[in-house]
């Protein structure tokens, strides 16, 4: 057991170098090349107006942070609700929070509503419908048994689904359904701080309301019963992961749009550094999805210039056969 | 002393009016046919399922020995709750396993915490493959690691729900012992006791110190074992003439 203490302690430290890698190299990355990183940087940081400074002031670092709190969240819920749900398929998505903020965005588009909020109207209306969308799901599960939480979830996901696609359907001009669409293809392009600043703290919130249940997450490992005979009280808890995943998946589908697969495949990946410890997944998770949503942005970015490539879909790209290798694994296990 | 009393505990449906006493050092076992109420009462006993009646539990410190009153953590720390079919949704280690057993300590990594978790892989025998992965494991060895993760909260109480279910014989005998000698543990002077749910009569014959009959919810024998399975209502119960012969000791059960 001193083995795997040597390397669990080993692995923050690396995981957090490797996303500083992550960072320098998309910070350094960008439509100017020739633009000095840290003397921009220091620039931006002392309130001087050089073009360094505003490159990497008001273009580079809000979209590298953005990325990286994005990224973060839906690592963070992942893992929270594949340890919940006990289901190693289980995605973010499944609390109905990513298609209720996807329709709350896409009723600004559509409505015109809240405009004194400007470009943060669209952000603001999706937290607004992923709490909506929170509260349906949790109404309907009731309890807190893993089964009917996911089928609640995927009756008020197909709802708002179909919400959206009406919403669609009666788009009053091409222009409005063309921002919408790719607005819902989820990027972290031209966001600026504002969005950041609606980002962080529901990171911070969520990551604390999920950071707080960490031993009922490793005990659910041996199922409900054996968690409440250790003095847990799982339908409390499970509510306070629920909330706190649909927290920091809705809030970051509000800012980004939909970045496919992030939730689902970060855990999976965390996985074999912390022995499978539910309890111990959560930080790993939360700094490889940052890494990941970071590195594939800076990936989109070195694509030849003209129409950019959305984040959303090259994860979404990336995860698709990482989910069709894990499904092949299942079965070879069943065979 | 009594480790626990139980008064007039109902489960709606499941338990009506029981009854009983567990002596300090006593392993009791319940006996019954399927539905008659066993889970019912282990999990009511264990704080899992709502129930009426008193439960004295005389482990607990004074002010709390009302079961009902008992906080969960507390509660958690002094009766080990061991149910009928373990399974674990990760692929964990047996020492990662067992260490989950001190959740309620919230002391896994401390050194108390440490040598809890060693002296229950010792006790059942599964600290030589501590660090291979439960799902690689035998039904027989898997069996060992669950009853070593409830030994490593190290309770005063142990309710195990069949916990010998599909064992073959040797494995049997490692849970049967392991669970009387917790119960033993009272002669060093820490009061502690076992109740069990079992299916194999023999087996209760063999190591039980009382037995308790049951049928739908409601106890119909209580005492040592040749007086339970003495009584002439048992084969009415499980639905089928039985011999039971007491000139052997302990009592032999067998279909007629």
């Amino acid at each position: 057991m001193a083995g795997t203490h040597v390397t669990s302690r080993a692995i923050l430290p690396g995981l957090v170098l490797v996303l500083l890698a992550v960072t320098a190299c998309a910070l350094a990355v960008g439509a100017s090349p020739a633009t000095p990183v840290a003397e921009g940087l220091r620039d931006w940081l002392a309130g001087r107006t050089t073009a360094a400074a505003l490159v990497m002031g008001e273009i580079r670092l809000p979209r590298v942070l953005l990325a990286l709190a994005v990224g973060a969240s839906l690592g963070l819920a992942g893992a929270a609700l594949q340890g919940l749900l006990r289901n190693p398929l289980a995605d973010p998505g499944l609390t109905g929070a990513s298609q209720g903020a996807a329709l709350g965005a896409a009723s600004v588009f559509y409505f015109d509503l809240f405009p004194q909020l400007g470009v943060l109207a669209p952000a603001l209306a999706g937290l607004v419908g992923a709490g909506v969308t929170l509260c349906a799901m949790l109404a309907l599960a009731g309890s807190s048994r893993a089964d009917v939480v996911i089928l609640a979830g995927l009756a008020v996901s197909t709802v708002a689904g179909a919400a959206l696609a009406t919403v669609l359907n009666f788009s009053p001009n091409p222009f409005a359904m063309q921002e919408l669409v790719f607005w819902l293809l989820g990027s972290v392009a031209d966001r600026g701080m504002p969005y950041l600043a609606l980002l962080f703290p529901a990171l911070c919130l969520g990551g604390v309301i999920l950071w707080r249940q960490r031993r009922l997450l490793a005990a659910l490992g041996l199922g409900e019963a054996v968690a409440e005979s250790m003095g847990l009280d799982c339908r409390r808890g499970s509510r306070w992961i629920i909330l706190g995943a649909a927290l920091l998946v809705g809030a970051s589908v509000s800012v980004a749009g939909n970045i496919g697969f992030v939730g689902l495949m970060v855990p999976h990946l965390a996985r074999p550094l912390v022995s499978n410890r539910p309890e111990r997944l959560l930080l790993p998770s939360a700094l490889i999805g940052a890494t990941l949503v970071a590195a594939a942005d800076t990936g989109v970015r070195l694509l030849p210039p003209g129409r950019e490539l959305k984040v959303g879909i090259l994860t979404s790209l990336v995860g698709a056969p990482f989910f069709i290798w894990f499904v092949w694994k299942e079965r070879g296990q069943w065979r | 002393m009594a480790l626990i009393e139980v008064e007039r505990l109902s489960v709606t449906g499941r338990v009506a009016d029981v009854s009983l006493a567990l002596e300090a050092g006593e392993v009791l076992g319940v006996i019954g046919p399927n539905g008659s109420g066993k889970s019912s009462l282990l999990k009511s006993l264990a704080g899992l399922l709502p129930c009426r009646g008193q439960v004295r539990f005389n482990a607990a410190p004074r002010g709390m020995r009302n079961l009902a009153e008992l906080p969960p953590e507390t509660r958690a720390r002094l009766i080990g709750y061991l149910p009928q079919s373990c399974a674990s949704a990760w692929s964990l280690t047996v020492a990662n396993i067992v260490a989950l057993g001190r959740l309620p300590w919230r002391d896994g990594e401390s050194e108390q915490g440490q040598a809890a978790i060693r002296r229950a892989m010792e006790t059942m025998d599964v600290l030589h493959f501590a660090g291979r992965k439960i799902d690689r494991l035998s039904g027989g060895e898997q069996a060992r690691v669950w009853l070593a993760r409830v030994f490593a909260g190290a309770p005063r109480l142990i309710l195990a729900d069949e916990p010998v279910a599909s064992l073959d014989l040797r494995f049997q005998q490692g849970i049967m012992v392991a669970l009387r000698r917790h119960a033993d543990e009272t002669r060093a002077g820490v009061d502690c006791g076992v109740i069990l749910a079992l299916h194999d009569l023999n087996l209760a014959a063999r190591h039980c110190d009382r037995l308790c009959l049951m049928q739908n919810g409601v106890i119909r024998a209580f005492g040592p074992p040749e007086a339970v399975l003495a009584n002439p209502a048992l084969p009415g119960i499980f639905g089928l003439p039985l011999r039971v012969d007491l000139r052997h000791d302990p009592p032999v059960v067998l279909p007629a």
